[in-house]
């Protein structure tokens, strides 16, 4: 009973050492669209392992948004989530989109 | 004299406008919008360097028992609304016909999708590990299909218009502007789940709406909202935000002379009370149209296609037939008219 305590514990120190060795970077992934009625941009924020940056990575925020140029108009903004990343959807005077991306893999 | 006269005479007017004040609609009626895939308009939009899942006819978020679906549909998008008189009430009964279609949404572990599509419509299935910072026990899954029906019903209160489901009320009705107690500027126009004041209204009695072979023809009315915001999230009203929605208006285009709904790019209250929170409609044709051709008198939202009054109750069409003496006397008469006319050029 002791030894198996002991090995335990031994496994629990070396499971943290490696998890303490896993270095953490941060970063921001920006994607942009933009034509004569207006633009749309995306950002998502990404925290990953630099040992193994595109399997070891989390999304830790999403973010986007958008304008219109002289004489048009912004009608709706939606930001959707998907498995990678967002896309944000601007559209103009109802019926014009202007589509932005983000995602993680970066590409 | 000349006084009663007068009282009863606006008695009788205010009588009168009373009555009309509340929405009649005397039987059945059936209201059939489409927003179309157009291939001219999905090249244009490549062309422009959009991804081609990005094209879509409609794209909605379905919230179905509590778990909150990311819908497109890249090809053709029909909503049919059945209209039912019932008293004070008016039943309605909406279906809701998507094709090419991608369902997506991301669930925590151990919770599986809730089917609400035709299973024998699925062309692929396929799940993605969760990368979500708070969410990483969660799956996404992502489907395509080939058609889908999403149907819901719902009641119209007849007094005020406000539809109605489950003891809630949601808000005014999208498919009617009764022109006997319009809607106006400042009003407020849905309640819930999302709360909006209509912002802006705006008479057309200068140019038609146009839509394929279809015409309607002014006036119109066209009721915009404020500017409103929200979040879905996942599930439903707690956790992961599958959809963020920083700012958007309600806009409906109204024929003016009977009321009815001709064309809106939005959901409503009375999609709402079936379960889909937001929706945005495009017709690939008309804004080929506006787009690329620059003919700015078409609809470029979900277009009201066909709209039948008292559909369902059989109207007997007696049909006599042309008696058959007459019919002689009238082919006759064009048989001598012909002979006559030969007969003077072969004089000539």
């Amino acid at each position: 009973m002791k030894k198996l305590v002991a090995i335990l514990f031994g496994l629990l120190v070396v499971a943290t050492g490696f998890a303490a060795a896993t270095q953490w970077a941060v970063t921001s992934v920006r994607g942009s669209n933009s034509d004569s009625y207006g633009y749309s941009w995306t950002e998502i924020g990404v925290k990953y392992d630099v040992q193994h940056p595109y399997t070891h990575y989390s999304i830790t925020y999403r973010r986007g948004g958008g304008g219109a140029y002289g004489g048009h108009v912004v009608t709706k903004v939606i930001i959707i989530a998907d498995p990678h990343g967002a896309e944000t959807i601007v559209k103009i005077d109802g019926y014009h989109k202007v589509i932005s991306s983000a995602g993680w893999p970066y590409i | 004299m000349y006084r009663a006269m007068g009282l009863l005479l606006v008695a009788f007017i205010l009588f009168t406008a009373s009555l009309s004040s509340a929405f009649e609609l005397h039987g059945n009626a059936s209201l059939v919008y489409v927003s179309s895939r157009y291939n001219p308009y999905i090249q244009y939009r490549l062309s422009r360097g959009d991804k081609p899942e990005w094209v879509t006819t409609s794209l909605m978020i379905y919230n179905y028992s509590g778990v909150a679906y990311v819908i497109q549909a890249h090809n053709d998008t029909e909503v049919i609304f059945k209209l039912k008189d019932q008293g004070r009430y008016i039943h309605s009964h909406v279906t809701v016909l998507l094709s090419n279609v991608t369902i997506m949404t991301i669930l925590p572990r151990g919770v599986s999708p809730r089917i609400f599509w035709n299973e024998s419509e699925l062309i692929s299935e396929r799940t993605e590990k969760s990368h979500e910072f708070n969410f990483k026990n969660w799956t996404w899954y992502i489907f395509e299909l080939r058609t889908v029906k999403i149907g819901g019903a719902y009641t119209i209160r007849k007094k005020d218009l406000q539809v109605i489901r489950d003891g809630i009320a949601y808000g005014h009705t999208m498919l009617f502007d009764d022109p006997g107690n319009p809607l106006k500027e400042g009003e407020v126009f849905t309640v819930y789940p999302f709360f909006t004041t209509i912002n802006k209204i705006t008479i057309n009695n200068r140019d038609p709406l146009k839509w394929k072979n279809i015409i309607y023809y002014p006036p119109t009315k066209t009721v915009v909202t404020d500017y409103y915001s929200f979040n879905i999230t996942q599930p439903f009203g707690r956790g992961f935000p599958i959809e963020i929605v920083p700012m958007a208006t309600l806009s409906y285009t109204f024929d003016a002379s009977d009321g009815k709904l001709i064309t809106t790019l939005n959901s409503g209250p009375d999609l709402w009370a079936i379960g889909i929170l937001n929706a945005d409609f495009i017709d690939e044709y008309s804004c080929y149209r506006v787009e690329v051709k620059h003919d700015y008198l078409y609809a470029f939202g979900l277009f009201l296609k066909s709209f039948r009054i008292n559909e369902g109750e059989v109207e007997k069409v007696i049909f006599r037939k042309p008696k058959t003496k007459v019919a002689y006397i009238f082919y006759g008469s064009l048989l001598l008219l012909g002979l006559v006319v030969v007969g003077r050029l072969k004089r000539r």
